[in-house]
């Protein structure tokens, strides 16, 4: 009786040691795999009656700091919200470019500057008129480019939200189905480290978009939450609805209804700061759409105006009638009050100076209206209009504080503006990066380390010699009894 | 939290995040020594661009005003270059028209009467020259001739004599002189150039007027004195040889009068070049104080920038050791 239960537990030790040896071997093919988790058998002393008989595996254990694990995902999602929208700021800035550029919004207006100043002196040369058109037209251009990008950047965070939307509810039926296979093979006794694993890289992949709080429930499910509280998925996974509109312009609004918000199974959800979707690189590509990118624009627009505005006063240029449009245009029109939005975008040179629209450069030096040319050599008008750009006149539309400006001030002031939105939402992607690196790290450290999994095989080894050796010498005890 | 492990990807994860990271701060070093410049400027000024906008506008502004004082200077030097040329021809001219005048010998009278005719043709084109794309003295019509031809302002001026129905010298000249001042004479059919030109813009708070054109009364005077030697010349408004002396004589001492009116202007116009010089210089000593100060806001220190470079690249270098150190420490090689 003892000694066959000798043999016995020598088995259970050995069978022990063949399944540890298989995770370990697991462990390390699996050492630099991302998103597999450590396993480890789960292993107690097996008792028969009263007495301990040999080893029991009771299972696979997989080595998850659920803790760390739930704050490396928030972290994610803040860092990838945080990157977005400081790559959004970044390309805006840009765009405007650093005042020591000459392609900068703020050289373009030296260069216009300039380009009056040289004309003045020579009213009659065609080629200085030439290039004030030269510069003029590309200071319209910088506007207008200006203008495309910020509508392109809310384009672009249109078209991520739809993938996103996607991204999450293909994973949420995914982490579903897993869940209910999860259930079944557990209630089948068999391990499920594989699906678990599985489906902790799908609700990796999802948490930086939302971040999300993972809530284990009976039988090994999860229900997934987003931080802000919204139920993606307990039980059933929620639809989330969303509808793309390709092409995005200035006037195109969530107010005015030209925009699609989202729906969690067709009723709308907040997606500004303090909804329940806030904190991932969703709530940013929102927050691009509906407030950073139109908010520059709004900036943008403002600047657009009072240039517009220095060069129709009809003090500036007597040629024009109060209401005529200057030198520059509201595409081609005058400036109506009401149209400020996506003004920078319509923002043209007046066709009566340029020549390719059939107009002559001579109406630089004459007047936007002047019927006939007058004399060559006079100056006055691009003096005058030199004095209306550099002036200092009450400038505050758009986010800006009343203020004396001169026009390149203004520039100025709106590429402050971005340089400091810039430079405040890349110090606290840094921040969230650094916290993020942390988790992580700390994460990884729970890895497969190959070292330790390798002491493990020798120990293992050792014990699986031993249990050999156990059978061996049973063996020959057994024999030793047969032979008597 | 167990202590008694450390997951390989720990260590590559952490291995590349410095080693990007360094090697970040090494490009951005790096860039800044080549160029001296700060590579991010927003961050450099903490996000407050106006004052090297402020800089940079400047800066840009003096380029045009350096444009705007070197044409301003060329017209005013030629303007002087052409007074002098005037000065050239008609210095003897005078005295020799007096002289003869007052000796009244017809043969010599004629000779230098013609003469004279010659270079009133030669000053008329002096005022007339031309400099790149404009007339200098022809005010804001600068695509013209400032001066009529001699041949139109000499017929006007016979018909005119003629019409006024003058025979004697005093007459004559009256008829003359009147023409010269009648707004409908001289300043509409002799000068057919424009108004004067604005003020020139030179510098940030500077405006210089070069509006000099040939209507100015001491062009008007030499030109006039000039025109009397050629209507003798022409002979159409007087048969009699003492009014013909007496019109030169007059010619001579008008021309010998103008010529200190046309050392004022020229002095007129020194005062200008004076200034323009003066602005020049200005905006020039502007220039070098904005650079400096463009320099001083973005300006890197080339050993601070050296020195996070070098430590930069030490430390990158230490890592890569660390690497590869790490790597060799496996349980693998040793058992």
């Amino acid at each position: 009786m003892s000694i066959s239960s000798t043999m016995s537990s020598a088995l259970s030790g050995l069978t022990a040691s063949a399944r540890s040896a298989e995770l370990i071997s697991s462990n390390i093919a699996n050492a630099l795999t991302e998103g597999y988790v450590r396993r480890e058998l789960d292993v107690s002393a097996r008792r028969v009656g009263d007495s301990g008989q040999g080893v029991q595996v009771n299972g696979v254990k997989r080595i998850v700091d659920h803790v760390l694990l739930s704050d490396r995902r928030i972290a994610g999602a803040d860092e990838a919200g945080r990157n977005t929208t400081t790559e959004f700021l970044q390309r805006l800035e840009q765009v405007l470019g650093s005042p020591e550029n000459a392609d900068s919004l703020v050289g373009r207006v030296a260069a216009l500057d300039t380009a009056l100043i040289a004309t003045a002196s020579q009213p009659q040369s065609e080629a200085r008129l030439n290039s004030l058109a030269d510069a003029a037209q590309n200071l319209t251009d910088t506007f207008r480019r200006t203008t495309s990008e910020i509508q392109t950047a809310r384009s672009i965070a249109d078209t991520q939200i739809i993938a996103d939307v996607k991204e999450i509810n293909r994973s949420l039926a995914a982490i579903s189905d897993l869940n209910g296979e999860i259930v079944s093979v557990t209630s089948g006794g068999r391990d499920t480290s594989a699906l678990q694993d599985l489906r902790q890289q799908l609700i990796d992949r999802i948490s930086t978009i939302v971040p999300l709080r993972e809530l284990q429930r009976e039988d090994g499910r999860v229900a997934l939450y987003t931080q802000g509280g919204a139920a993606l998925l307990d039980g059933r996974p929620v639809e989330l609805g969303y509808t793309s509109v390709g092409v995005i312009t200035a006037d195109m609004t969530l107010a005015s209804g030209a925009l699609s918000g989202l729906t969690i199974n067709g009723s709308p959800v907040r997606t500004d700061a303090g909804g329940p979707m806030a904190g991932g690189s969703l709530a940013a590509q929102f927050a691009i759409r509906d407030e950073l990118a139109p908010a520059a624009q709004a900036d943008l627009d403002a600047v657009a105006l009072d240039f517009i505005s220095r060069f129709a006063d009809p003090s500036v240029d007597p040629s024009l009638a109060a209401g005529d449009a200057g030198l520059f245009t509201d595409r081609g029109a005058a400036f109506t009050a009401g149209n400020e939005l996506g003004l920078a975008g319509r923002i043209s040179i007046n066709s009566a100076v340029d020549p390719t629209n059939g107009g002559a450069l001579w109406r630089l030096r004459d007047g936007i209206n002047a019927t006939t040319p007058g004399a060559v050599g006079q100056s006055s008008l691009l003096n005058a209009m030199e004095t209306a750009l550099t002036d200092p006149r009450m400038t505050g539309s758009g986010s800006f504080s009343p203020a004396n400006r001169s026009f390149s001030d203004f520039a100025a002031q709106m590429t402050s503006h971005i340089a400091t939105d810039r430079l405040d939402a890349q110090t606290e992607a840094s921040f969230a990066t650094a916290r993020f690196t942390a988790l992580r790290s700390l994460e990884l450290e729970e890895g497969v380390d190959t070292d330790r999994e390798l002491q493990d095989l020798l120990l293992i080894e050792q014990a699986y010699k031993a249990n050999a050796k156990v059978v061996q010498t049973v063996d020959e005890m057994i024999q030793l009894l047969l032979g008597m | 939290m167990t202590s008694t492990s450390i997951g390989d990807m720990a260590h590559t994860f952490m291995l590349r995040r410095q080693t990007v990271a360094l090697k970040q701060e090494a490009q951005i070093a790096g860039t800044e020594l080549a160029t001296g410049r700060t590579a991010d400027a927003a961050q450099h000024l903490r996000g407050d661009v106006m004052r090297l906008s402020g800089i940079e506008t400047s800066l840009t502004r003096l380029s045009a005003f350096q444009v705007a004082t070197n044409d301003a200077a060329i017209t005013t030097s030629s303007m002087q270059q052409v007074l002098a040329n005037v000065d050239q021809m008609t210095q003897t001219l005078g005295s020799t028209l007096l002289n003869a005048g007052t000796m009244g010998e017809a043969g010599t009278l004629s000779a230098f009467l013609q003469d004279a005719d010659q270079r009133f043709q030669s000053v008329v084109a002096s005022f007339n020259t031309r400099l790149g794309e404009g007339s200098l003295f022809a005010g804001v019509a600068t695509d013209g001739p400032a001066l009529a031809d001699t041949d139109t302002i000499l017929q006007t001026l016979e018909v005119a004599i003629s019409a006024a129905g003058a025979v004697t010298a005093t007459e004559i000249e009256a008829a003359v002189t009147t023409w010269f001042e009648d707004p409908a004479g001289f300043d509409t059919i002799g000068y057919i150039g424009g108004n004067a030109t604005s003020a020139q813009v030179i510098s940030a708070e500077d405006k210089v007027n070069i509006g000099f054109t040939a209507r100015d009364p001491a062009i008007r005077d030499t030109l006039m004195a000039l025109s009397l030697a050629s209507l003798m010349h022409r002979g159409n408004v007087t048969s009699s040889g003492s009014v013909q002396a007496d019109l030169t004589r007059r010619s001579g001492e008008l021309l010998v009068q103008s010529h200190s009116d046309r050392a004022t202007l020229a002095g007129r116009i020194g005062i200008a070049e004076a200034r323009i010089e003066e602005a020049s210089t200005r905006n020039e000593t502007e220039r070098s104080a904005l650079q400096m100060l463009q320099s001083n806001v973005l300006g890197v220190d080339p050993f601070e920038a050296a020195t996070r470079m070098e430590s930069a690249q030490d430390q990158l270098e230490t890592l890569y050791a660390i690497t590869a150190r790490l790597s060799r420490l496996s349980l693998v090689d040793f058992l």
